[in-house]
């Protein structure tokens, strides 16, 4: 194997990482912060793969556009400067998650709604497959070029990193701000949270839209690497991986959901690459893959339902600013307060 | 007038998918209302059946409808095993309706994959039964295997009518369905009678999956997981939880998908159930025909 070939294999193992750590930690800010189930996860993070896609596909004049044809004839012939594209994508997530948002209101908080999210994913999955006018059916968008090149691919993983580290500021940062402690207090005790004034609702859906986005974010980062994205890249058992991802990784502990994605995302499906093929059943390994997803996650929510990384409590001192805690360090007192 | 042709003429298809839908409602909906969890492994019972039934007649080399007959109970005991070491056990457990939902969920990727791991990722076909014509009137036509499918699925609705009804077990199980707790300190045994019911509702759902089978004639890993697209805006539409209205929103959605696919082609069949399931978001959540209160909304 050239050096090359491994280079390029990290290179695919960071991309996956990254974009399933962006999609696991706004899982964790939806469902393990908030307490909304939405089965429609991987739908958003469809929906901002092709648009992602789409606006990167860039003039239909150039070589590989001609020899694909059809599927090519999707890109929106824009050339956009790259941070724009991944940013169109995450706002036509957030447009998307507030059309649904919208429609099921109330129902957001309950089981109801959450059976809802599946009609809605099967509908959309079925439609998107069925029309080819909207994303060319199940042929689906391929040649999708990487940003700034394949020479700079090197380039485009210290990108992805990039987004997957702003995300997981960004995340930490909402989870310790007044704003997480509202959401914790919706996913605990809805009714004690209205009766204190927390407008529920309107904290719901907007944590929904925003996490959706984040979701659409994480499919336009892959979808660039991965330069294609058609309905068998987004089947309904997807979004079991996310899940997985959060609750063995720790439900509502952002560095747990990241960590989570990369050994369910990542890992698990490396490891079973390394499993004797069995040339009569090509599929029977693949098919393992989603046993063992589906039974791990069930194990830790019976065995260990707070994760590998348990969420840790909020205590006072944790929602001290970290100046003050550096401080106090720095003084040498540490424990004190304790 | 052309198109009124075309209704009565797809009057036979729009009546087997009410009968089968109807079964799969109600199996659906009989498992919430006993056990209060959403199972979205439900799909996978219908597609089991739909694997037993191709197993036995293939491999065991069955006739096709006994093999079915035993495909049945069979997966009867899968929804008891479901429930039992699984969707019970988490809803004791768990303080949140979302944790045994997405349990289900879990379940449902495992199983099947599972089906992929055992009998392949293509499709299998059957070879079709009596498609000769039984009923003839006008424009209506009905072929053996449809005729066969409505009597199963008729026959199968007044047997759980008249379970629910007029046994002791039915008196019992609609006691649970009431209230558990109540009924428990009245000496009812709720864990063997919730089993019983995951049994019948399993069997439905099996005979809805081998209905399904036979209706199309190929069967694949994704049969019943596609079939929730009808089953779900169905159910709401019936009032989660209402085995009688279960079947009207089953006999609802299957002549509104049918027709609407004459009147706007096949592909736009799947947005009637999503309408269906968005009006009532937004009309009306506790659906057409609801039970009196839910018991509970999110938490226990």
């Amino acid at each position: 194997m050239g050096g090359w070939q491994v280079s390029f294999y990290i290179y695919t193992l960071v991309i996956f990482g990254c974009s399933f750590g962006i999609a696991a930690l706004g899982l964790n800010l939806q469902y393990g912060l908030t307490g909304t189930l939405n089965f429609a996860y991987v739908l958003f993070y469809s929906i901002g793969a092709y648009i992602g896609g789409m606006v990167a596909l860039g003039s239909q004049n150039t070589p590989i556009a001609q020899s694909l044809g059809e599927q090519f004839a999707f890109g929106l012939n824009l050339s956009l400067p790259y941070p724009l594209g991944p940013l169109v994508a995450a706002l036509a997530g957030g447009v998307l998650a507030a059309l649904v948002g919208l429609v099921l209101k109330r129902s957001l908080r309950d089981d109801f709604g959450a059976l809802a999210t599946v009609a809605i994913f099967l509908v959309a999955y079925t439609l998107a497959g069925a029309l080819t006018p909207v994303f060319n059916g199940y042929n689906g968008i391929a040649g999708i070029p990487i940003p700034f090149g394949d020479q700079n691919t090197l380039l485009y993983v210290f990108v992805a990193v990039g987004w997957l580290a702003l995300s997981f500021v960004l995340a930490t940062a909402l989870a310790r701000s007044p704003y997480g402690r509202r959401m914790r207090a919706i996913r605990e005790q809805p009714e004690a949270a209205e009766a204190l004034g927390i407008p529920i609702f309107r904290t719901r859906i907007t944590v929904f839209i925003v996490t959706n986005a984040l979701a659409a974010l994480a499919g336009a980062v892959l979808v660039v690497f991965v330069s294609g994205w058609s309905p068998l890249s987004w089947q309904f058992p997807e979004t079991l991986v996310f899940f997985s991802a959060v609750i063995v990784g720790g439900r509502g502990n952002n560095l747990g959901a990241v960590v989570g994605a990369v050994l369910i995302g990542v890992a698990l499906q490396q490891a079973v690459l390394f499993l004797p093929a069995i040339p009569s059943a090509p599929t029977l390994v693949p098919a393992l893959q989603w046993v063992v997803t589906g039974v791990l996650t069930i194990a830790f929510l019976w065995f260990r339902p707070s994760g590998l990384l348990p969420e840790r409590k909020t205590n006072w001192r944790s929602l001290e600013p970290l100046s003050a805690r550096m401080r106090g360090l720095r003084i040498g007192d540490r424990g004190k307060g304790r | 007038m052309a198109t009124v042709h075309l209704f009565i003429a797809d009057l036979a298809f729009a009546a087997v998918t009410a009968a089968v839908l109807g079964l799969a409602t109600a199996a659906f909906s009989l498992q919430y209302a006993v056990s209060n969890v959403l199972n979205l492994a439900f799909g996978e019972l219908l597609t089991l059946a739909a694997y037993f039934a191709y197993a036995g007649s293939t491999y065991a080399h069955l006739p096709i409808w006994l093999a079915g007959l035993l495909a049945i109970p069979l997966v009867g005991l899968m929804s008891i095993a479901l429930n039992h070491f699984v969707v019970a056990p988490f809803s004791r457990k768990s303080t949140s309706a979302f944790t045994p939902m997405i349990v289900t969920f879990a379940i449902s990727a495992v199983l099947e994959h599972l089906v992929v791991a055992v009998f392949g990722p293509n499709s299998f076909s059957l070879p079709l039964g009596n498609t000769g014509t039984a009923v003839h009137l006008g424009d209506f036509a009905l072929t053996y295997d449809e005729l066969a499918t409505i009597v199963m699925a008729v026959v199968a609705m007044v047997l759980l009518h008249l379970i629910l009804k007029r046994t002791l077990f039915g008196k019992a199980m609609r006691a649970i369905v009431d209230n558990r707790s109540l009924a428990r300190a009245c000496g009812i045994r709720a864990t063997i009678i919730t089993d019983m019911a995951w049994f019948i509702s399993g069997c439905l759902a099996g005979i809805a999956g081998l209905a399904l089978l036979v209706s199309t004639g190929t069967g694949n890993s994704l049969l019943g997981n596609d079939f929730l697209l009808f089953v779900i805006p169905a159910a709401f539409l019936g009032g989660m939880g209402s085995i009688y209205g279960a079947m009207i929103g089953a006999v609802v959605i299957a002549f509104a998908s049918d027709w609407s696919s004459i009147l706007f082609g096949s592909q736009y069949k799947v947005v009637v159930g999503l309408v269906v399931l968005l009006l009532i978001f937004f009309l009306r959540p506790s659906g057409i025909i609801a039970m009196p209160e839910r018991k509970w909304a999110g938490g226990k």
